[in-house]
């Protein structure tokens, strides 16, 4: 066939299809296209203003914006505590392909099968091109139904590169999603500021509760500051039962009951927590063989505790692709990070040395004690989402339990600690 | 002796006995086997017993073909005990030997791109996921990048599988692991892994911008991870892995309509003869560029003429593609009827739904000059050209193009620079799109075009690429600065320190106008030789 009879042929194929436009109607009410969608304005403070359509909840809300790199794991990241308050742009461009699963299945241990908490935690969502129908088998609903039945706004069909250079040139800045036809201008003067507030205060579980491990060897005690479902599995699975504890609850008063402490993730600026910072400091000087890892948030506390400082990055690091550097052993591992502060590598305590650096920006991603068992990291090795490279670092955890546990012949004792009658899941 | 231990060759990267162990399917499955990674597995047998024995232990539903059959007499389904009991009962009688192995028939196929170096640093560059489900050659595969239908679970069950897998063959550089991924439960199988750069090494490198031979070949010399830099951004290092805020479609170029009596059924061996790459911000967007890319008489997604379109749908052929495009846009096919009989992920299809949509639309409207500002605007962001919507509206593609800019509808222009604009990239790799605001460039180059030679087909193949890089060579000499467009992943022309900017992009007289406008380019070098 020469070029231009396929040309032709192509030609009429089309043409034939004018005939049946009568279907048009029937699949006009597929949710799929724009046209069905209000539209929506991001508004970033002193900044550029973008136009979209909104696909989430039908109301204005501001917060800080942020960015991920992230290329999968928008439930993960959504549901994530650390989230909370902000307003998260994806640079994947195609979000909710996969839809969203059941945010109540839960696992052998009691824990969330899918989700990092039991609710979405960011406020708002700022994508390419969502979406409105997926394909998954675990997915029970699109990200559209889900932002609506959550109450989160969401916006698809924003250049969200242009919004990300933005960010990273200005750093984090304040942004107000509206939703509707028209902006107004005059109604733009208020922005919320997450930063402000201590949002640790929020997310943690009002009051302690207990996942029991089967065959369980240690029992930790995990600080709440936001934790993520997949902390909490971590430490289960291996091993350990948990009783997790609200962020500001005195932990050095019942820290010698257990086998380790563990201080997990959490949003926003770790000197809000001075309750938590003061109580780790007790429990360090009081404890010097137990146990302690922490986590993201966690790192930045031990951290404080142990007399070093934060410092807030200029548009934080968030993405699944990070290489972090062991500077003990010069292995390079990928990470999966969420945070807007870090620890300030300089003021570290001379006990403590520099565990990981991130290798593209250089700054902290972890501190190890150089005699004690306690270290901490900046990412997140138990991932969801993100890379499984670094959850070896449980796994030593665990070898640090076993040593003071075999140390202390410490016996868990559930009357000591009522966590027979303490509940079995967050306390909201 | 070998010839490299008579000579005293020392080999660099991958040791030569992880090539022997990738390559031989005994020693291959053994590997696999010792880290509890799950392979595609074939067992034969000889009698009922013991392919019921099999079945238990691959796993149901069943696949038994023939071992010395022809023309697949014997071979078939079963799901379950007494399906199998029957059917190896009656191949049995037909051939002494049968072979039981699990069906994958309908599984996903995705493969990922890894890297090692010599101290066990490990990175997967990219990882691929093909349109149509298991069962064609991957350089016969529609492909898109990254995956898009895999959730976080999936995606990094599957990326610590390879990193496992290479990490215990002991691979030093580049290596690709193909998997079948089961589309309804976490099962999957290894098909393959390739220990060396391959076809899919060329897709993934120019898909990401990330160097991938370059790299390979400074682990092969001895440097590790975390010593190279990301030649893409110079600050950051090259221990990391590719963000994407685009995605690539990849559709191979079938030459079959040169042959007399070729079957056109594509299978486990390869029949493409190129590949064309599309870069967009959508699906719809990135497969319709793709389309005409591949052959310049498609004018993007659309249907063909087939004698038995549910047979066309259900037999992977070079224009099923096209029995996909006929029965959603012209026989009223639905989304579930067609992956029924395609086993086609339904997210694509649905994606696709939006293209026949938005062409109805148009249709609809049925004149120029009844298309408003925002059905062209979304017409042009689910990747339409002005031809492809002038057809629809009974107009001229200069009418609809004036039309377009009269309403202020341009292509923007964006960079890819491995890292979704997390850190400053100064990248002269682009391609443009529709789903933007914003330019990520300046125009003051000034620059003089030259237009590559598209895919590599018969009669059109590398001869014509090196026309083009030389011809932007001697433009470069000549103190010229020079803008390549291209969308052949396969090519020189494509690597992004040949020319000042290259343009990933269709070579349509629509997309180099909009190029031509945009960079306000001195002169414009069309041909070099080959032909069309």
């Amino acid at each position: 066939m020469s070029l231009f009879t396929k040309a032709f042929a192509a030609r009429s194929a089309l043409k034939s299809s004018f005939l049946s436009t009568s279907r048009l109607s029937a699949n006009a009410i597929r949710q799929s296209s724009t046209k069905t969608l209000d539209r929506a304005t991001l508004t970033i403070r002193d900044g550029p203003v973008f136009n979209g359509y909104s696909f989430g909840a039908d109301k204005n809300i501001s917060g800080e914006a942020v960015f991920t790199t992230s290329l999968v794991g928008y439930p993960e990241s959504m549901t994530d505590p650390s989230y909370k308050g902000q307003i998260i742009c994806f640079t994947q461009p195609l979000i909710g392909n996969y839809g969203v699963p059941s945010g109540t299945v839960r696992d052998q241990y009691n824990l969330l099968k899918y989700f990092e908490s039991p609710h979405i935690q960011c406020i708002g969502i700022v994508v390419s091109d969502v979406a409105m129908e997926y394909s998954h088998w675990t997915a029970v609903e699109s990200l559209s139904q889900w932002c609506k039945r959550e109450g989160v706004a969401a916006i698809t069909g924003v250049d969200t590169r242009a919004l990300v250079s933005y960010l990273r040139e200005q750093g984090s800045s304040l942004a107000r999603l509206t939703i509707g036809e028209t902006y107004d201008a005059d109604e733009d003067a208020a922005f919320d500021d997450p930063g402000a507030v201590n949002l640790v205060h929020k997310v943690t579980t009002k009051a302690p509760f207990h996942i029991a491990s089967p065959n369980a060897k240690y029992h930790v005690a995990v600080l709440d500051c936001g934790v993520k479902e997949n902390i909490l599995r971590s430490l289960v699975s291996r091993g350990a039962s948990v009783t997790v504890l609200p962020y500001n609850y005195p932990v050095q008063k019942i820290a010698k009951k257990f086998d380790g402490v563990f201080i997990s993730n959490g949003p926003g600026d770790p000197t809000h927590c001075s309750a938590t910072v003061q109580n780790l400091r007790e429990t360090m000087e009081n404890n010097p063989e137990l146990p302690i890892f922490g986590i993201c948030l966690g790192h930045q506390l031990l951290a404080l505790a142990s007399g070093a400082k934060t410092i807030k990055l200029k548009y934080g690091n968030r993405a699944h692709n990070i290489p972090a550097l062991d500077l003990t052993t010069g292995k390079c591992h990928i990470t999966s990070q969420n945070h807007g502060y870090a620890v300030d590598a300089t003021t570290l305590h001379p006990d403590f040395k520099e565990y990981f650096v991130n290798l593209n920006d250089l700054s902290n991603e972890g501190m190890i004690h150089k005699e004690k068992p306690i270290f901490s990291t900046q990412f997140h090795p138990e991932a969801k989402g993100g890379p499984l490279d670094s959850s070896y670092l449980f796994d030593k955890y665990f070898e640090l339990l076993e040593v003071y546990h075999k140390k202390s012949g410490l016996q868990f004792h559930a009357d000591d600690l009522l966590v027979d009658i303490l509940p079995r899941e967050r306390v909201l | 002796m070998g010839v490299f231990e008579k000579y005293g060759i020392k080999v660099l990267g991958t040791p030569i006995k992880t090539l022997e162990t990738s390559e031989d399917r005994e020693l291959f499955a053994q590997a696999l086997n010792e880290i509890n990674i799950p392979i595609a597995e074939s067992i034969a047998v000889d009698n009922v017993d013991d392919a019921l024995a099999a079945a238990e232990k691959v796993g149901y539903p069943i696949i038994v073909r023939s071992a010395y059959a022809l023309g697949g007499l014997g071979s078939g389904f079963a799901s379950n005990e007494t399906e199998l009991r029957n059917l190896a009962s009656q191949s049995l009688s037909l051939a002494p030997q049968i072979l039981v192995e699990k069906s994958l028939k309908g599984w996903k196929e995705v493969e990922y791109e890894v890297v090692r170096d010599r101290v066990g640093n490990c990175i997967t560059v990219c990882n691929m996921e093909n349109f149509d489900p298991l069962g064609i050659h991957t350089g016969d595969s529609i492909v898109v990048a990254p995956s898009q239908t895999l959730s976080d679970e999936e995606y990094h069950m599957l990326r610590s599988a390879a990193i496992k897998i290479i990490r215990h063959l002991g691979v030093v550089g580049e290596c690709n692991v193909q998997y079948a991924l089961q589309p309804d439960g976490l099962d999957y199988r290894v098909i393959e892994v390739n220990a060396r750069l391959s076809r899919s090494s060329a897709l993934a490198s120019k898909a990401t911008g990330y160097p991938l031979a370059y790299t390979a070949a400074k682990i092969g010399l001895g440097y590790t991870l975390p010593e190279l830099p990301n030649p893409v951004t110079k600050t950051t290092s090259a221990n990391f892995e590719p963000s994407l805020d685009y995605m690539v479609t990849k559709i191979p170029r079938w030459d079959l309509a040169k042959f007399q009596h070729v079957k056109r059924d594509i299978g486990s061996s390869m029949k493409s003869v190129g590949e064309v790459m599309a870069i967009g911000r959508n699906f719809e967007e990135s497969f319709q560029k793709a389309i005409r890319q591949v052959d310049p008489s498609f004018v993007g997604f659309q249907g063909g003429e087939f004698e038995n379109l549910d047979e066309a749908l259900a037999n992977p052929t070079d224009r099923r593609w096209l029995a996909v495009g006929q029965a959603l846009m012209h026989d009223g096919y639905s989304v579930e009827k067609v992956h029924e009989l395609s086993k086609i992920d339904k997210w694509f299809l649905y994606k696709l739904m939006n293209i026949v949509e938005m062409q109805k639309e148009l249709e609809s409207v049925g004149s120029l000059s009844g298309v408003t500002q925002d059905a062209m605007s979304r017409a042009k962001k689910l990747g339409f050209s002005d031809k492809q919507i002038a057809i629809a509206v009974n107009a001229n593609e200069l009418d609809v193009r004036a039309t377009r800019k009269s309403f202020g509808i341009t292509p923007f222009v964006k960079k890819i620079d491995t890292l979704a604009a997390e850190f400053p990239a100064d990248t002269n790799y682009l391609y443009t799109t529709y789903n933007a605001s914003t330019h990520d460039i300046e125009f003051d180059d000034f620059g003089t075009m030259v237009l590559g030679s598209g895919v590599y087909r018969i009669g059109s193949s590398v001869e014509f690429d090196w026309c083009a890089v030389s011809t932007a060579r001697a433009l470069r000499d000549a103190g010229k600065k020079t803008i390549m467009i291209n969308y052949n992943p396969e090519t020189v022309s494509t690597d992004f320190d040949e020319v000042d900017r290259l343009y990933f992009e269709e070579l349509s007289f629509e997309r180099v106008m909009d190029i031509y406008e945009l960079e306000h380019a001195q002169d414009v070098v069309v041909s070099v030789g080959g032909r069309r």
